[in-house]
């Protein structure tokens, strides 16, 4: 077995990681700590990853435990069911997030229900890349979380920084339910989020919301690559006199609903900022908790900045026009902080 | 009653399962399970329609072949041996794996008593000790699933072997070509049952030449082959996979409806010749077992449905169900000031 490499020892080292380099560090940390840990997916050995979030993974644990698949979405998310039956704890990468839709049968009908079913719990991770404002156009850019939020018996992961991209991969690793675990590709390189993580076998328990800046004024609640756009968003609006509070759910599934009423209860104004598209996105959700828990709290309209309901576009002006800007979240935020 | 969500092991139902080893008793053993499909698959079609029970109960597709080829496994009952998925061809291969007719009719009609509580399908049930685990999703799921458990024997250096019955039309779908194709690709232990349709409505799969062929994998067809040679064949499949062969394709050629449980009774004039079971055993043992079956029967009419808080059990660990907000105490709208600090509507 091979030493491991630099790229991946970046912790130990005490240097800064990327976000990409988190997840890498957390996967190869779970699979020494436990050898029932193993990668499937399409290109991930030789090759490393579309990605390369397991390059040297192959030399190193061998393939045995990273596992180049067929093009099969389907079948490779099927067989991590099988071996997480046999007490396996498998990962699978899906290339780009887009393509899980094949393996939705499975996910939705077989994995999700097993616990429920009496047929025990399926331990595995589904992970892979999501999000637009790379060019990918509409077959590499989607949000897939809201096809999965519908489905009990899923948990649905989607960090937003380093930190919390090793700690929850780590748990969900380590969890004994299935877990879905967006990773936003826009983020996997971004200078910004490089940062010195714990030298220590830290985890981030899913199911909790952080708070990623206080304020008194206004509550946006969201996730992913819209952290960052509503932080820069909430640094605006501070001209204005609008003090914001800025939470980050981390976790999808199940909704930190506490963290949200509190936030609300506090503010007493909401807006809620997501890159999936408007109809049927996690908005809708989170109003209508708020109105079921806070209502009498509630000094507003509840809003919602998010993408347009359209396939994701390919050409660089249409999908700026189609995603989320720092310039919406402004606008709704002075709206809000009128009302 | 089981733990929601909890895996469902042998020693909590009924007795431990009747599994032999491969020795003297082996056949014994097979025949007697075989009779008791036989029974089962009788008694489900007389109760079907006053009782609930799932489409794919009909077993229309089983016959003796699935009994032998289930023998033909390691089945241990306790972990450490192959696993099956019986698919539609249960109760067959579930009884070969331990499994009690009770707790197959438990299950089958929705009870509350059964291995999950009434929650799961009719093909559902995975007993993890037994080597049973339960099908779930369109025909061809299971192929994809059971790849992923041969890949675990082999990966931890394990000598098991999984066994997946799909039936009818599930060669047909994208799941099953990949399911099997990955199988092939990482030289599984993984045995497929297609069990062929007698008269499909397009041409499909298990009626071409060789489907095996394609994805490098060894074919093996079976006709009315007497019981006791299609257990050696079966076995001589199940070494071969685990030596390294990769998976192995078995074809059931369909029998006549008259001829499903014809294996069988070929089996107990085999034994009767050749000596291998005692003439007492073998006149006793078709009575006995139907007798089972229909103690069964009569014990499954006080078997209680499950009360409806029963089935909202947590999907997910240490989850607490909301139940909806009108079987709660609703605020009234009157009375909404001042509302629960923390509460609102739902507790």
């Amino acid at each position: 077995m091979s030493e491991r490499p630099p790229h991946v020892s970046k912790t130990q080292a005490g240097e800064p990681v990327t976000f990409l380099e988190a997840i890498s560090e957390a996967l190869w940390e779970e699979m020494e700590r436990d050898e029932s840990v193993f990668l499937l997916g399409e290109d991930i050995g030789i090759y490393g990853g579309a990605f390369k979030v397991t390059r040297d993974f192959l030399d190193h644990f061998g393939s045995g435990r990273v596992v180049d698949t067929p093009i099969s979405e389907g079948g490779f998310t099927g067989a991590a069911a099988g071996a997480a039956h046999m007490g396996l704890r498998p990962v699978v990468e899906i290339q780009f997030m887009d393509f899980i839709s094949p393996a939705y049968d499975v996910i939705t009908n077989y994995i999700a229900t097993s616990r429920y079913r009496g047929s025990g719990a399926l331990p595995l991770v589904i992970r892979g890349p999501v999000g637009g404002g790379n060019r990918g156009g509409p077959f590499h850019s989607q949000n897939v979380e809201m096809a999965f939020f519908h489905t009990p018996g899923l948990k649905i992961v989607y960090p937003s920084t380093a930190r919390d991209a090793k700690g929850l991969l780590k748990s969900a690793v380590r969890d004994d339910d299935p877990v879905l675990f967006e990773e936003h590709k826009g983020l996997y390189r971004a200078p910004y989020l490089r940062e010195v993580l714990p030298d220590d076998d830290f985890v981030v328990p899913i199911g909790e919301a952080r708070v990623a800046r206080e304020g008194s004024d206004l509550t946006i609640v969201t996730y992913g690559m819209m952290v960052h756009r509503a932080l820069d968003a909430a640094r605006l609006l501070e001209s204005d006199g609008i003090d914001v509070e800025v939470l980050d759910l981390r976790t999808l599934l199940p909704l930190d609903e506490a963290r949200i009423v509190a936030s609300v209860q506090k503010t007493g104004k909401l807006l809620i900022v997501h890159e999936d598209t408007r109809t049927g996105g996690i908005a809708g959700e989170i109003a209508m908790r708020v109105n079921e828990r806070a209502f009498e709290w509630l000094d507003g309209p509840i809003l919602r900045v998010t993408s347009i309901d359209s396939p994701v576009p390919y050409s660089s002006s249409l999908e700026d026009y189609f995603l989320p800007a720092v310039e919406d979240i402004v606008t709704a935020g002075r709206y809000l902080g009128r009302y | 009653m089981p733990a929601g969500g909890e895996s469902v092991t042998s020693g909590q139902y009924g007795p431990a399962p009747r599994v032999s080893a491969n020795g003297a008793t082996r056949l014994e053993d097979l025949l007697f399970c075989g009779f008791q499909a036989e029974a089962l698959v009788e008694s489900l079609a007389e109760i079907e329609g006053e009782v609930s029970l799932p489409p794919e109960a009909g077993a229309t597709q089983v016959d003796a072949r699935a009994v032998a080829i289930a023998f033909a496994m390691e089945r241990r009952g306790d972990g450490t041996g192959d696993v099956c998925c019986p698919g539609p061809a249960a109760p067959a291969p579930t009884l070969a794996f331990g499994a009690t007719p009770l707790e197959y009719l438990r299950h089958v009609t929705g009870r509350g008593t059964g291995p999950n509580g009434g929650r799961g399908g009719g093909l559902s049930w995975t007993d993890k000790p037994r080597g049973l685990i339960g099908a779930g999703g369109p025909p061809g799921t299971m192929t994809q699933v059971m790849a992923g458990a041969a890949m675990a024997f082999r990966s931890r250096g394990e000598p098991g072997a999984a066994l997946v019955f799909e039936g009818g039309r599930a060669a047909d779908t994208g799941g099953w070509h990949e399911g099997l194709n990955l199988a092939a690709a990482q030289r599984a232990p993984l045995l497929v049952v297609m069990s062929a349709r007698r008269d499909p409505g397009v041409p499909h799969l298990p009626h071409r030449g060789d489907p095996g062929e394609a994805y490098g994998v060894t074919l093996l067809t079976l006709h009315d082959e007497p019981l006791i040679e299609l257990l050696d064949q079966v076995g001589e499949a199940r070494s071969h996979a685990l030596g390294g062969g990769g998976p192995v394709l078995i074809r059931l050629v369909p029998l006549e409806t008259e001829a499903r449980w014809r294996g069988l009774h070929g089996l107990v004039e085999a034994c009767r010749a050749q000596g291998l079971v005692p003439e007492a055993v073998l006149d006793e043992l078709p009575g006995r077992a139907k007798g089972d079956v229909a103690h069964a029967l009569r014990r499954l009419s006080r078997e209680p449905y499950p009360d409806g808080p029963d089935a909202l059990v947590p999907v997910l660990a240490g989850e607490d169900r909301i139940p909806p907000w009108t079987r709660q105490d609703p605020v009234e709208p009157g009375n909404r000031t001042p509302l629960n600090p923390v509460g609102g509507l739902v507790v």
